[in-house]
This record gives C-alpha cells, sequence and structure tokens, in this order.
C-alpha cells in the first residue's frame, strides 16, 4: 500500500544537503516577526480544523489534536 | 550610544534565537514568559437552513517557571439545524416536503444507476451542544521541548478522550527543528435515534522538519499517519440499496430499501505537508504558502492548497486575506444509491465521502495594543468573515454528475488576546 513516508524522508535529505544558509544570529530578526510564524492563533486553527474535519474526509498536516463527532 | 546598540542587537538576538512557531508545537512555549488568556467567538453558518454552530473557545498559558508551561483549553459548540440523511433515487420517492423528508419509497420500482437523486433532510431541526477541554504542558531542555496534553470531549451521542505526546529538537544552531509526535483517541458513539453503542479508536502519529533558507524565508516538512479502528459508519446516515441480499445485516432504515450505511472498521490515512514561508521586506508582510497530499485505504486522495497574507498597516493594525482550495475523490465503496448489492457489504452515501471541491476565502483584521496598563502587557482583537463553496463540480479533473449534495458556508470569528 502506499505511503508517503518515503517522499518525507527524501524530502529532509534533500533539505539538508542544500547548503546551511550564511546567516549571523543578528540577522535572524525577520524570522522572529510574529507574522513569520507558521500558523495562526490556537483556537482560530482549532476551530477551523474540526470545521474542515466534520465537513471533509481529509485530515492531518502540520498540528493534531480535535475531538468529538461531527456527524452533522 | 555603542552601549544602547550593544544591547539592542543583544534582544534582537535573544528573540531572534528562539524562531518563533517554526512548527506549532513550540509556539506556545516560545511565548514562554508570559501568561496569557485567549477568547474566541465563532459563528459557522451554512446556506438552505442547514447547520448553524456558535463555538465559544478559551484558552490560558501559564508559565510555572522558566522552563515548565502549562496550557488549558476548552469549547463549547452548539449546533443547530437541518443535516442531510440520504439520497436517493428521485423516481422511488412517493412525497418530498422540502426540508422534513420523503413521506414514503415506492419498493416496487426498479432504478437505474444514472438516475437523479434527492437529498432528504433531517426533520425537526435538531440542537445539540458539546463540551470540549484539554490540559497540556511544555518543557523545554536544552535544545528539545517535550509537550503531553490530554483532552475530553462530551456531546449527547459521542464522547472522546485522548492524549498526545510530541518531542521537537531544534538544531544546526536552530536552522533546523525536527519533531515526533504520537496520540491516540478513545471515542464512544451512542446514537440518540437508534440502540446502538459502539467504539473506535484512532492512534496518530506525526513527523515535522523545518529549515531556515535565507533571513526571509524558511520551509517546512511534515507527515502523519492515522489508524483508526473500530465503529466509523456515520450512525445517522443512510443508503438506498436495491435487491439487497436478506443476510446483509444491515439495519433497516424505516422504509423500503433504505438502511442505515455501513463502512469498513478500519481506515488508514497519510498526509505529506509542505509550507513555505516568505518575507517582503518593502512592505514588511508575509506570504504563507501550505500544500497537503492526504490518501488513505478507502481510496480517497485530497489536495489542499492554502494561501495566507499578513501585512501590517500601521499602529498595531493586521490586514490578513486568505484562500483555500480542497479537491478529493471519492471513496470507493461510495454512491448517491446503490442500484444493487455490493459483495463487501459496504454502503455510504454520506456527502462526506463523496468527490468534490471546495473554494474558500476570507478576510482577518487585528489590531495589537501593546502596554496597555500595569496589567496587562498587550492586547489584541481580531475579526475575521470567510465564505466557502462546497461543490462536486469544483474537484479536480472531472466533475461528478450530480449537484445535489452542493452548499455553502459563512464563518464569522471575533477574538480577544491578553498578554500579561
Amino acid at each position: 500500500m502506499f505511503s508517503p513516508l518515503p517522499l518525507f524522508v527524501v524530502g529532509i535529505v534533500l533539505l539538508l544537503t542544500a547548503c546551511t544558509p550564511n546567516i549571523a544570529p543578528w540577522e535572524r530578526g525577520i524570522l522572529a516577526k510574529p507574522h513569520m510564524a507558521s500558523g495562526s492563533s490556537a483556537l482560530e486553527s482549532s476551530l477551523r480544523k474540526h470545521m474542515q474535519v466534520s465537513k471533509e474526509a481529509s485530515s492531518g498536516g502540520h498540528s493534531s489534536g480535535g475531538g468529538g463527532c461531527g456527524c452533522s | 550610544m555603542a552601549v544602547a546598540k550593544s544591547n539592542a542587537l543583544k534582544a534582537l538576538s535573544v528573540a531572534a534565537l528562539t524562531l518563533p512557531g517554526l512548527l506549532q508545537t513550540t509556539k506556545a512555549s516560545q511565548k514562554g514568559t508570559k501568561p496569557s488568556l485567549d477568547f474566541q467567538y465563532g459563528h459557522y453558518q451554512e446556506s438552505d437552513d442547514r447547520i448553524s454552530v456558535d463555538i465559544y473557545q478559551g484558552l490560558v498559558v501559564l508559565p510555572v517557571t522558566k522552563n515548565l508551561e502549562i496550557q488549558s483549553n476548552w469549547v463549547v459548540d452548539t449546533f443547530s439545524g437541518a443535516t442531510p440523511v440520504l439520497t436517493m433515487p428521485e423516481s422511488v420517492v412517493q412525497v418530498t416536503t422540502g426540508a422534513s423528508g420523503i413521506s414514503g419509497v415506492d419498493g416496487s420500482q426498479s432504478v437505474i444507476v444514472d438516475e437523479q437523486v434527492v437529498e432528504v433532510m433531517t426533520g425537526a431541526s435538531t440542537r445539540e451542544t458539546r463540551y470540549g477541554v484539554d490540559l497540556g504542558f511544555s518543557y523545554i531542555l536544552d535544545n528539545l521541548t517535550f509537550q503531553a496534553s490530554g483532552s475530553r470531549s462530551e456531546e449527547p451521542d459521542y464522547l472522546s478522550h485522548a492524549y498526545h505526546l510530541g518531542v521537537e529538537w531544534g538544531f544546526n544552531k536552530k536552522f533546523n527543528t525536527l519533531s515526533v509526535g504520537f496520540g491516540q483517541n478513545f471515542d464512544q458513539i451512542e446514537p440518540t435515534t437508534r440502540k446502538l453503542k459502539e467504539d473506535k479508536t484512532d492512534h496518530h502519529f506525526q513527523l515535522g522538519f523545518s529549515q531556515v533558507v535565507s533571513k526571509k524565508s524558511l520551509l517546512k516538512l511534515s507527515a502523519s499517519y492515522t489508524h483508526s479502528d473500530g465503529y466509523l459508519s456515520n450512525p445517522y446516515k443512510k443508503v438506498y440499496i436495491q435487491d439487497l441480499p436478506a443476510d446483509s445485516e444491515l439495519q433497516s432504515g424505516g422504509f423500503a430499501n433504505v438502511f442505515y450505511e455501513n463502512r469498513p472498521d478500519k481506515r488508514h490515512q497519510w498526509s505529506v505537508s509542505l509550507g513555505y514561508i516568505q518575507y517582503f521586506s518593502t512592505l514588511d508582510s508575509a506570504l504563507h504558502l501550505d500544500y497537503r497530499y492526504f490518501i488513505d485505504s478507502w481510496d480517497i486522495d485530497s489536495h489542499t492548497f492554502e494561501i495566507v497574507y499578513y501585512q501590517p498597516i500601521s499602529d498595531g493594525w493586521m490586514l490578513i486575506p486568505r484562500l483555500r482550495y480542497y479537491s478529493q475523490s471519492e471513496a470507493d465503496f461510495y454512491q448517491s444509491f446503490y442500484a444493487e448489492a455490493r459483495s463487501d457489504n459496504y454502503y455510504s452515501s454520506d456527502f462526506r465521502l463523496a468527490g468534490f471541491g471546495t473554494l474558500g476565502g476570507g478576510v482577518k483584521l487585528t489590531k495589537e495594543w501593546q502596554r496597555v496598563s500595569e496589567l496587562a502587557e498587550s492586547i489584541k482583537l481580531e475579526f475575521g468573515f470567510e465564505y466557502t463553496a462546497h461543490a462536486a463540480n469544483l474537484k479536480l479533473g472531472h466533475q461528478s454528475a450530480s449537484d445535489v449534495t452542493d452548499f455553502n458556508y459563512v464563518l464569522f470569528t471575533g477574538a480577544i488576546t491578553i498578554q500579561f
């Protein structure tokens, strides 16, 4: 059966073999900006995920959690 | 001047070294030193008097020591409205009375495979409340962040308990993070309209990886696997099956040729996600791109594309437009009705297992006040609106024949975050 795990591993290896960026600690300011942070607020992403899982057949992604039927 | 500059540099470097939010799991812990309180209200409304939901959520983050933090969140959802229970061939429906359903089925009619279907909704408006609570902590040890949480969700017909364990490792001068997660759900299903008590167990595994690409961009990669075991049918959904053998053990749905659906009792689900974040200096803005590929053992696969753009305006205001496209193929046992019985005895006409696509977009406006008073370090308000169309012909590739399950929905949100 198909498993996307090999894709993930190949992805990591490709990323790791790419050059490590030459960034000094004091040049990391932009990466530390709040809107460079991954995803929305915890409550918003949990609401959005519950809504999507209730209406669509897919799950999984950059975060986890949930619970409940979503039967309707 | 030199001292001030060096202090500023130091502060910036410390802030930057934490690289907030490279992955979701460390986000809370990186706020770290300050307690915070979040409250959010959401209103979800489907078209044509279908489901509407009011969602109230709260979140408390409490640092205990420099390395240990406790988070707790709760949710109360109240939903009401009509929901589809069955799609069936038009020729056998004896009387339809709008959203209140059918009054009879003509079992003597012989249906043909590509017949037009009608959607039958629940009769009276249902109203139900779900209560959920989650308690977790995160602990930082050098370059490692450990996370553990447990949750409970309860509604009249569904009880769910879950836990999740995770660890994230920042390495290569924190240009990279690697995270691993595992969790389980234990669910009990007891529908209000049937004599039935069933269980379901899920096991989740997650792997995450992130890489700083440049001063202004980073990449994220994640994979997940879920194994589900137990009662995976929806206890309220029915199917129309012509000539079902008497020994099929499917429960009658109250009309001729109408039965409760039956799905396999095992499901394997895999997903791979790729995310990219790019900063634009000229506008001080950030673009987040995400893609997810999903596949499962019921032969469903899906593609999700999401774009979110963060544009700071001035004075703590920020505008956040978003766009999402989703497309899924149908489960191998899904049909809108069955002109003949299946040899594996699996049947479902639930629209969630059909082939369809959704296209949604929205915008959020946020305003943050810094150092408001001695009590609060910052207060942030958020208002959001989004609209989503759910349609058979939005599916990638060829379109499904029937648009009977098409609908759309809107979501309004309002939130406040106080950091102390």
